[in-house]
């Protein structure tokens, strides 16, 4: 976010915030890309793409709106709490998929995932507290600023 | 070239993110988890939240240590 503040206003043809946009830009081709990755993954695996383009154009369709009616109480949520609270699903799906990949089958199938994600958000949390910098240390950049990035 | 530059930055940014050694970790977790798998018949569904929990540390630790 202090990059963002901290940037010169600068218009470029009708785009009157230039590093807005290309902020945004780069955020939804990156997190649509995934999308994209996933849809034909899940697509594939069930030898129906039709079916997971629909179901990824109606989830666009939701939380486009959504995004709209909320985005009042959207802009007050701390950015570091909403990437830490991103870090903990990306986290947790990712260590579901990849070890699915890599052949393993979870106790409970698919509801191991209601462990797996309190357990990464747990971890998170307990790493967070223990990490944080005590009086009288440098203080380092905020730890889920250097890790969550995706 | 700056844009062949930008475009592999890209990349090693999304596939590899802020500290490589975890994706180090991650990818040996993976492997070492298909090989117990397929070699030697483990169901070795515990070893990759471990290896991820002890390099989301060790990062952690890292990055606020002031190196």
């Amino acid at each position: 976010m202090t990059p963002s503040k901290a940037a010169a206003p600068s218009c470029r043809g009708r785009v009157h915030e230039w590093y807005a946009f290309t902020l945004s830009f780069k955020g939804v081709l990156l997190e649509g890309l995934e999308v994209v990755f996933i849809v034909i993954t899940f697509g594939a695996n069930q030898r129906d793409v039709g079916a997971a383009v629909i179901g990824a154009a109606a989830a666009v369709v939701v939380v486009a709106v959504t995004g709209v009616l909320v985005r009042a109480p959207l802009a007050r949520v701390p950015e570091n709490a909403m990437k830490f609270a991103v870090g903990i699903m990306l986290t947790s799906f990712g260590i579901f998929w990849g070890a699915e990949g890599a052949g393993i089958s979870w106790p409970g199938q698919d509801a191991a995932l209601l462990v797996l994600v309190p357990v990464v958000a747990l971890v998170a949390l307990c790493y967070t507290v223990l990490l944080r910098p005590r009086r009288g240390r440098s203080p380092a950049k905020p730890a889920t600023e250097q890790v969550v990035s995706s | 070239m700056n844009r062949l530059r930008s475009i592999g930055a890209f990349w090693y940014d999304f596939v590899v993110g802020d500290d490589w050694r975890v994706a180090v970790v991650v990818v040996a977790a993976l492997a070492l988890t298909a090989v117990l798998v397929h070699a030697a018949g483990v169901n070795a569904w515990w070893l990759l939240p471990v290896f991820v929990f002890a390099a989301l540390g060790w990062s952690l630790r890292r990055a606020t240590s002031g190196r």
